[in-house]
């Protein structure tokens, strides 16, 4: 059968092919190919930096100047201090270590999560209610902006963490971050006391105009792999001023935030990803916003629903395809086309898509033909011309 | 080195009268199938088989391979030793830490003396194992009526010593009974469907209807693990898998929404039995439980078998779903059934499905489809898959 001998020659060749298709991969903001200079870097430290940053002989005191060195680097391209940025495995990891600090609280409170959340975040809702905590939802409107006035008087006397992405993983819904950054920092005066703003950055940084002092977050989450760099690597944003206890500190390292010998290599990596992100980045973000215009009228003119509305990231677009998901990714798939299933086939299995979709407002039955396009700035206008033809053509 | 020797209980089969040594004979078939790189031997004794294996053969191989026969009520691991008072005695000396007896609880001797020439009486036999016991283990005690454990003694051609044992499956020899084609889905019913038919001696082979890409390899890959499970119950399998994607679109384009899940059962049926003729099968055999769901009310039923001349069979027809799941977990099916692939694509399920059909009407809207074309382009691009006794797939 042509399909099954189409998975074989991927069994068979796999990245080679992935090389040859790579244009018509639009799920970059599930993960995306590392770039080959960070590759590159990853290599060099692996083989240069053999020692144990924690070490105390001269090839770990090596790797901890390396380490040191890559963090100065990384905090200098994102315009915010060394010591703010903590190392982790990544995106879900970076979320957890926010979350796992209210565990310490002997007095449960109450925190704040956006209606639209990532699940890394919305899944910590039942063990916080499990200790005892008040879990309350905000939801945005149609562009993803939060009602300030609404937020402020959220915020109570026993509100410990408020969490809102700044970006939107399923419909690139831009939040209005530093509007919600002023709201906790007045309420902190209100309250006199502390709170943290955190907010999961991982479609964000490295892609549109997030400036991490600027938008006036606590925390932010960030997972290299959703940017040219490897997997299991990423870090999280502390504001200076604010800290965070971990469940266990464990080695101590990463300022007792995150024990565990650090992934020197991947360090590296994820540096020269952000390297290549932010080396003009307005420019890529222009050229996106154009090809996410080019697809929008595309498929406006086939009579496709689109989910996101047109302030939505360009990077993410969602979409009501004319099949179920799954159906749409795997007929599309067939055809060397990638692109995310924004629902299960099944009224039993109800993904995190489909939560955010129906939450956001969009009626059942066209969620579950959701599918979620995300572009980059290597697609060209012919691969955008090429997916609108073939999203059409699944109508037929 | 002497082999190893497992005493099996014969079942129903010894019931039988002049026909019994042909079901002997399959069941012997079977075992010698599962066990051939053991060298298996067997010895027949009034209602009981012996079975030698070499003495390296694990008890878990044998186990396994017992456990999963049709047509034994039981089986105990055995030794034997030749007639004589002293060598019994002293291999009872010799066994006893090799069994399961703990120095806790109770014993009895349950000997037996059919070779009267013996020179000690049952009794007497019974007496002295007795003592042999209690030497090994002086905290167990005799109890005649409700023993922890009993040692049986067998005086016969040779003297064989063996303790409870296990509980087989029961039921008849596979293909004892003919052979027939069971509809596999990725679900619950069926694979329970097959082990029940096989249970009265069925060898079965199995027909999936695979919808790619409205459903997904994943389904597919669940059903092939569901056949491994189950082939070792019926003695191996073959797992034929029907690209049934045009019938289906054709069926949905055609009928009126609410018969589709109807059109669809019958376009099973009508491939089904092309199927069986095509390899001899004699019946069909489904996973339907009397109004289970809108398919399987009488009146569908009715309708669905008239589009098949072939005999119809289902075993669970009035089996409660508790029951079903019951077994499920048993046979080691629950699991992967219940793996969130589903079988039938959401746009192939109609919302409201008929469940009180009139034959005459449906048999008339079935015709005017005339999914001939359909199905038999479908048989062309059928897939086989071949599973051996153990589960294991294998070429051919």
């Amino acid at each position: 059968m042509k399909r099954i001998q189409q998975r074989h020659i991927l069994e068979k060749y796999g990245t080679n092919l992935f090389n040859c298709v790579v244009n018509l991969y639009f799920d970059y903001a599930a993960t995306s190919r590392m770039e080959d200079e960070a590759i590159g870097e990853y290599v060099k430290t692996a083989r240069d930096y053999p020692g144990n940053p924690s070490a105390g002989h001269a090839l770990g005191k090596k790797a901890k100047e390396k380490l040191e060195d890559e963090r100065c680097r990384i905090s200098s391209i994102l315009g915010v201090g060394s010591e703010e940025v903590v190392f982790t495995s990544g995106g879900s990891e970076s979320i957890s270590l926010v979350f796992q600090d209210l565990l310490w609280n002997v007095r449960p409170g109450s925190v704040i999560i956006g209606r639209l959340e990532h699940d890394a975040v919305s899944s910590f809702a039942p063990l916080l209610k499990e200790k005892g905590w008040r879990v309350n939802y905000i939801k945005p409107d149609r562009d993803g902006k939060y009602d300030t006035e609404l937020l402020s008087s959220m915020i109570d006397r026993e509100t410990k963490l408020i969490a809102i992405q700044s970006v939107n993983n399923v419909l690139g819904l831009v939040t209005n971050t530093k509007e919600i950054a002023d709201v906790v920092r007045k309420a902190e005066e209100r309250e006199k006391r502390n709170m943290f703003f955190f907010s999961d950055s991982v479609q964000a940084i490295g892609k549109v105009d997030f400036p991490l002092h600027e938008e006036g977050v606590d925390g932010a989450s960030f997972s290299a792999h959703k940017i040219g760099g490897p997997r299991g690597t990423g870090f999280l944003y502390v504001r200076k001023g604010k800290s965070l206890r971990p469940v266990a500190s464990q080695g101590g390292q990463e300022r007792k935030i995150r024990g565990g010998t650090e992934n020197l290599p991947g360090v590296s990596a994820m540096r020269k990803a952000l390297e290549i992100a932010f080396e003009n980045r307005k420019e890529k973000e222009e050229k996106v916003r154009k090809l996410n215009a080019k697809l929008r009228e595309g498929l406006e003119k086939a009579g496709i629903r689109i989910f996101s509305p047109v302030s939505a990231s360009p990077f993410v677009i969602s979409i009501a395809s004319p099949l179920p998901s799954e159906v749409a990714v795997r007929m599309l798939s067939d055809k060397g086309i990638y692109v995310s299933a924004g629902s299960a086939c099944s009224e039993n299995r109800k993904g995190e898509a489909m939560e955010i979709l129906t939450s956001y407002g969009i009626r059942k039955d066209e969620a579950m033909r959701a599918i979620r396009i995300s572009i980059s700035e290597k697609h060209t206008e012919e691969d955008i011309t090429k997916l609108v033809d073939e999203i059409t053509k699944l109508g037929a | 080195m002497n082999d190893k020797l497992y005493l099996i209980k014969l079942g129903e089969i010894s019931l039988k009268g002049g026909n019994r040594h042909t079901f002997e004979k399959l069941l012997r078939e079977n075992i010698r199938e599962k066990l051939s790189e053991c060298n298996p031997k067997f010895e027949y004794q009034k209602g009981r088989i012996f079975l030698y294996v070499d003495q390296d053969t694990p008890d878990e191989v044998v186990t396994k391979a017992l456990s999963t026969t049709f047509g034994l009520s039981g089986w105990a691991k055995a030794y034997e030793c030749e007639k004589d008072e002293g060598k019994l005695f002293g291999k009872i000396d010799e066994i006893l830490p090799c069994l399961s007896f703990k120095n806790e609880g109770s014993f009895k001797i349950d000997a037996r003396r059919e070779d009267k020439s013996f020179p000690l009486s049952s009794y007497q036999v019974a007496c002295k194992a007795a003592e042999v016991v209690s030497k090994h283990y002086p905290s167990l005690s005799v109890d005649l009526k409700n023993p922890t454990y009993t040692l049986f003694i067998e005086v016969r051609q040779k003297i064989y010593i063996y303790t409870e044992g296990e509980k087989g499956i029961g039921g008849l020899p596979v293909k004892s009974a003919g052979s027939a084609l069971l509809l596999l889905s990725g679900g619950i019913d069926s694979p329970v469907a097959s082990y029940l038919a096989a249970k009265r001696g069925l060898k079965l082979d199995f027909l999936y209807f695979h919808a790619y890409p409205y459903t997904s390899d994943e389904a597919l890959e669940k059903v092939k693990k569901l056949a491994s499970i189950v082939a070792p119950y019926t003695s191996g399998a073959r797992l034929f898998v029907l690209p049934f994607t045009d019938a289906q679109l054709e069926i949905k384009r055609k009928s009126h929404v609410d018969e589709t899940t109807l059109m669809f059962r019958a376009a099973m049926m009508e491939s089904a039995e092309k199927l069986s003729k095509r390899i001899g099968a004699k019946a069909i055999v489904t996973g339907e439980s009397l109004s289970q769901v809108a398919s399987q009310t009488l009146d569908a039923m009715v309708f669905t078998d008239s589009e098949t001349e072939m005999l119809v069979l289902r075993p669970l027809l009035t089996y409660d779903k508790e029951e079903i799941i019951t077994i499920s977990k048993r046979i080691g099916t629950y699991e992967t059934s219940i793996l969130p692939y589903e079988d039938c694509c959401v746009i192939f399920s109609p919302k409201h499905p008929l469940t009180h059909p009139v034959k005459s009407i449906m048999k008339e809207h079935y015709n005017a489809l005339s999914l001939s074309s359909e199905i038999d382009k479908a048989m062309e691009n059928m897939m086989v898959f071949y599973y051996d006794e153990w589960g294991k797939e294998v070429d051919k």
